[in-house]
């Protein structure tokens, strides 16, 4: 059952990680033997350039690209050797999902894109809408369960984003560059209440961004050169 | 900048070759078909032209005449004393081989003498050929080259007919060498003989079947016609050449135009494609739009590069289709001219003849569509302020805001549509009504899906959760794309639901027709049953000895006969009818019981419904006949139900028609058995009688219902094919429309696999989703095929052929277009839906 996972197991392991792409006739290769590991409970932060392949250590993360050779080990399982499947119903239960665009459905009001996690979990009825609004409630959000997201702004659709990530209580949030859109006053907001949040609960958070503001939340920085995963040094 | 929007444009296209591709086959396979159905009825046409002019030669005028034909003397006369002009005189008429009854060929018989400048084909007369054996060896005929090859006949072999009951036998005196490719097809089948052998083989001497003119145009041709009319008996009739061949054609102008309204609908289905794609291009690249009109880029070139990417489309479809049409058209030209055998009149098309205006129209009429149809996306995109078409929410929005508006122009339109079928005169205008309530439901559709969309959302959260509310609002939310293909796919199946119905009422109203007027045991004709064929009648003895035949208690007798008139060939039915059969015809008469006293006392008709409509007749109304004793008037007596043929025809009593036509001859017999005798004993009797008679076959009353719903079927193979094509159009519009709809979900759906859906949840949702869209489209068809069906039934057939139908309505044509709704939506989905499905989220989120 991929639902169980070791508790005294890393958050991730990564091991002689190689992956690459083709470009046309040519082979770009993206990591090359890199390797780390996070503990449970801890703030990564994940810095590099454009195409160092940050976004793609995070589809790596979430079950949702496979490496070519080396071990992806998320939560005690090692993801490459679960079927398609069985990495969907993995990141269904353990993973939230923060973008950079946002990315809510929009089809969904706010109150229904949180739900979704939970319906996904079978999380149904009266308990799952009062953890999705205690969710929102907490983004500071609980008046706009009925919008749609078109009618939010940025900030408060990034805040809605948070919620749904973390509604249905995984064990890992990977955030995909989630202040990239928004100004600097909204990116602080809305970077300190995913920190609030997720260390409140004890997750495990990894982000993947550009700013260096947020290496002082951090508990490791780590960043991706020539392919490989590098230690920093914390700010904090 | 126009240099590099239209590299944007074109890379916008290689990088979509899906939506290009479905573009252009929307288009060619639309002008496919128009140019198909305009090839074929043009190739018969003019197939029916060219074997007039080889007959006819270059005659400016005939003189004809009912059954019998013309004295021969009215031919001395003329030339004595009518004019000066050419005169030649004419007998033909269509015989059948001895050994295969089913083959038959045409006699001509022509005078050589007078012959030469009426038809070049037999200028070769003079030359290889002995014009004395022609002209005195008993039973001479010429046949061309092609003909002998195909009967396996050589110069001097003899060749058995069966004429009026008698064998003849003639000979093969020389080939006819027709250099024109188009002569000599004409000029297949046909065997050509001095006019006095010609008369001698029918057995008909004295008798001429018309006699040619050749006048000078000009006021002495006035005086030459005048003294010319003075000399013809009371029957015979004076035509110009053109109005009698125009008349002839001019009976399928009716038909033809069905066909083409039919065609055009195709091109309507490939037109609406052309205005999906483009939309979605528009759609689909707002944001880019967006960025360059913020660039700078003008309205008036964003508008100028979505229309030449259209009118780019509509060529390049457009050349592809012709190519098509022309293949189409060597298909659909043998259903067309079996149709014009069976119902009109008998023609033999060889090849399709392309002209290349009409290729060229179909050219024209596909760049048009595709422009006209791509117009509105433009002008959308065109005004769109740059700041607004930044965002994407906004047009959903103005969609879904201009969908009660759009829904009101939609009424306006149906009501314009009504109000143009109202009229009676112009069919054209009420193809116009029928255009008009087809886009007056078009633009219904937007409104219709969102309200029914609204109403589905409740249940369907209840019952699939957050998954079902996200299917049924992914409609609603992408309404400027939904709405669009919903519309091209309820069209589609309303117009399968209108045709459906429509066939499915005729045939009923022809299968309860046939019920009562089949009311014999068995029937007697001659091999080829259809009104346009005329081979040569059976005699009076046949009548008497059918009578005699063992448990025949009566005898109906028919002669059909064609009575030449300014409005082209007069069909006159001659019955003899046995008491049992008068209480089968379902006649609309104030009193029936005065109409069937009058019919045996007076001197008064029955007419058809489709005769009654064409001449604008009612009961009572006085009818004028050419009868061999002069111009006629007959009471209309009764109207009868009619479906065998849609230029309607007069019924006359038997004895009326002997009094005032010399003719005694027979077409058909319908024996009435006493009760109790026994069918198959009188069949065998019949058929062995028959066996003596050349072209008789013999049918029982079920085996003639099912020959006359053959031809039924036949007749309306055609209409199911183009009903077929345009549905087949608008199939690929629906696919187009989705795969393009998915495909740019993919980055929301990219969002929906990171949450952890899985493949098959994903593709279930893209299912259901076009499933609802197959269901607002199947609901919105069936009102509109129904008001469709009523339309063509109660108003077009009306129109078009005058017959009255019962509007039937199966609930299983209702089930059908619901399942094909739901159906071709399911199935346009599952493309797009497996390949999101297999897509990877990481991709997917990647976007474009």
């Amino acid at each position: 059952m991929v639902a169980d996972t070791a508790d005294t197991a890393p958050a991730i392991r990564l091991h002689r990680l190689e992956k690459s792409y083709r470009e046309g006739d040519r082979r770009r290769i993206i990591f090359s033997g890199a390797q780390t590991v996070v503990e449970a409970g801890e703030f990564a932060v994940l810095l590099g350039k454009s195409g160092s392949g940050k976004s793609t250590l995070l589809n790596l993360l979430a079950g949702m690209d496979s490496p070519d050779q080396g071990t992806v080990e998320v939560l005690g399982k090692n993801l490459p050797k679960l079927s398609e499947e069985e990495r969907t119903l993995f990141r269904r239960h353990h993973v939230g999902f923060v973008f950079q665009f946002f990315n809510l459905l929009p089809t969904l009001t706010v109150g229904e894109n949180l739900l979704l996690p939970l319906e996904l979990t079978d999380r149904n009825g009266a308990a799952a809408e009062e953890r999705a609004r205690e969710l929102l409630s907490a983004v500071a959000l609980e008046d706009r369960w009925q919008s749609f997201p078109e009618h939010l702004s940025g900030g408060e659709q990034q805040r809605v984003a948070v919620a749904r990530a973390l509604v249905h209580d995984p064990e890992l949030v990977l955030a995909d560059e989630p202040t990239g859109n928004l100004d600097q006053e909204t990116s602080q907001e809305v970077l300190e209440l995913l920190d609030r949040m997720t260390r409140s609960a004890g997750k495990t958070l990894v982000m993947v961004t550009h700013g260096r503001e947020v290496v002082g939340l951090a508990d490791r920085v780590l960043t991706i050169e020539d392919g490989k995963l590098v230690e920093a040094a914390p700010a904090r | 900048m126009s240099r590099l929007l239209r590299r944007s444009s074109r890379r916008y296209w290689l990088r979509h070759p899906l939506q290009a591709f479905l573009a252009v086959a929307g288009v060619a396979v639309g002008v496919a078909v128009v140019l198909a159905i305009d090839l074929a009825n043009g190739s018969a046409a003019k197939a029916f032209q060219l074997s007039t002019d080889a007959i006819s030669g270059r005659a400016s005028h005939q003189i004809v005449s009912g059954p019998g034909g013309l004295p021969e003397e009215i031919f001395a006369r003329i030339v004595l004393e009518g004019t000066r002009s050419p005169a030649a005189p004419v007998v033909e008429e269509t015989v059948v081989l001895a050994a295969e009854a089913s083959r038959s060929l045409r006699l001509l018989g022509i005078d050589p003498i007078a012959e030469a400048p009426f038809r070049s084909s037999f200028d070769g007369l003079g030359r290889g050929i002995d014009l004395g054996a022609f002209l005195q060896r008993p039973g001479a005929v010429l046949i061309t080259q092609e003909t002998a090859a195909q009967l396996g006949l050589e110069v001097g072999d003899s060749l058995q007919l069966r004429v009026r009951g008698k064998e003849k036998s003639v000979t093969v005196l020389g080939l006819l060498k027709v250099w024109d490719r188009q002569r000599r097809l004409a000029l297949k089948d046909v065997l050509v003989a001095d006019i006095s052998t010609a008369q001698e083989i029918l057995g008909g001497s004295g008798r001429l079947s018309r006699i040619d003119l050749l006048l000078p145009a000009g006021p002495s041709a006035e005086v030459d016609l005048k003294k010319i009319r003075s000399l013809l008996p009371n029957s015979a009739e004076l035509l110009t050449s053109a109005a009698r061949s125009g008349a002839v054609t001019g009976m399928t102008a009716a038909f033809r135009l069905n066909l083409r309204a039919l065609s055009l609908l195709a091109l309507l289905c490939g037109a609406f494609l052309v205005f999906n794609t483009s939309r979605f291009s528009v759609v689909q690249r707002w944001m880019l739009l967006g960025r360059l009109r913020a660039l700078g880029a003008t309205g008036r070139e964003v508008f100028r590069q979505v229309l030449g990417e259209a009118a780019v489309f509509g060529l390049v479809g457009s050349l592809l289709g012709s190519a098509l049409g022309i293949l189409l058209a060597t298909g659909l030209v043998r259903l067309v001219t079996r149709t014009i055998n069976d119902l009109y009149f008998a023609v033999a098309v060889h090849e399709i003849s392309i002209a290349p205006g009409t290729v060229l129209a179909a050219i024209a009429l596909g760049v048009t569509a595709s422009v006209a149809a791509a117009w509105f996306p433009a002008r959308e995109a065109a005004r769109a302020s740059p700041r607004r078409t930044l965002s994407r929410a906004h047009l959903e929005a103005s969609a879904r805001r201009r969908a009660p508006r759009l829904a009101a122009a939609g009424g306006g339109l149906f009501l314009l549509g009504a109000l143009a079928l109202v009229p009676e005169g112009s069919l054209a205008l009420s193809f116009f009504g029928v255009l008009t309530v087809l886009l007056g439901s078009a633009a219904l559709t937007p409104w219709v899906t969102l309200t029914t969309m609204g109403i589905l959302l409740e249940p369907c959260r209840r019952l699939f959760g957050t998954l079902g509310s996200m299917a049924v609002r992914g409609v609603s939310a992408s309404l400027s794309r939904t709405g669009v293909a919903i519309a091209a796919l309820a069209l589609a199946v309303a117009v399968t639901v209108g045709v459906g119905v429509m066939i499915d009422s005729f045939r009923r109203s022809v299968v309860d027709w046939l019920g009562y007027t089949l009311s014999a045991d068995v029937f007697l004709s001659s091999v080829r049953l259809s009104t346009s064929r005329h081979a040569a009648p059976f005699g009076p003895q046949l009548r008497e000895d059918l009578s005699k035949l063992p448990g025949v208690e009566g005898l109906n007798t028919l002669r059909r006969v064609q009575l030449p008139t300014d409005q082209g060939p007069l069909r006159l039915s001659a019955l003899d009818l046995a008491p049992r059969a008068e209480s089968a015809y379902s006649l609309s008469a104030p009193s029936r019981a005065r109409a069937w006293s009058l019919w045996h006392g007076a001197d008064a008709v029955f007419v058809s419904e489709p005769f009654a409509f064409r001449h604008r007749l009612a009961v009572s109304d006085l009818l004028e006949l050419p009868t061999q004793l002069g111009d006629k008037p007959f009471e209309v007596a009764g109207i009868f139900k009619d479906y065998g043929s849609d230029q309607g025809r007069v019924m006359i009593r038997r004895s009326l028609y002997d009094r005032l036509w010399a003719d005694e001859g027979y077409d058909a017999f319908s024996l009435y058995l006493r009760p109790g005798a026994n069918l198959d004993r009188t069949l065998r009797a019949a058929r062995r009688r028959a066996a003596e008679v050349p072209a008789l076959v013999v049918r029982s009353n079920r085996e003639l219902r099912d020959y006359s719903l053959e031809i039924f079927d036949r007749t309306f193979l055609i209409t199911g094919v183009l009903r077929l094509l345009a549905g087949g159009v608008a199939f690929l519009g629906v696919l187009g429309a989705l795969a393009a709809m998915q495909l740019e979900r993919q980055r929301e759906l990219g969002v929906l696999r990171a949450t952890g859906l899985t493949p098959s949840q994903v593709w279930r949702l893209m299912v259901a989703q076009t499933g609802l869209m197959g269901l607002v489209a199947g609901l919105l068809s069936l009102p509109l095929g129904l008001i469709l069906a009523w339309i063509m039934v109660e108003i077009i057939n009306r129109r078009s052929f005058g017959w009255t139908l019962d509007l039937t309505v199966s609930p299983l044509i209702l089930a059908q277009a619901m399942a094909l709704a739901l159906g071709a939506a399911i199935l346009a989905g599952l493309f797009p839906a497996a390949k999101m499905a297999r897509t990877s989220p990481s991709e997917a989120l990647r976007g474009e």
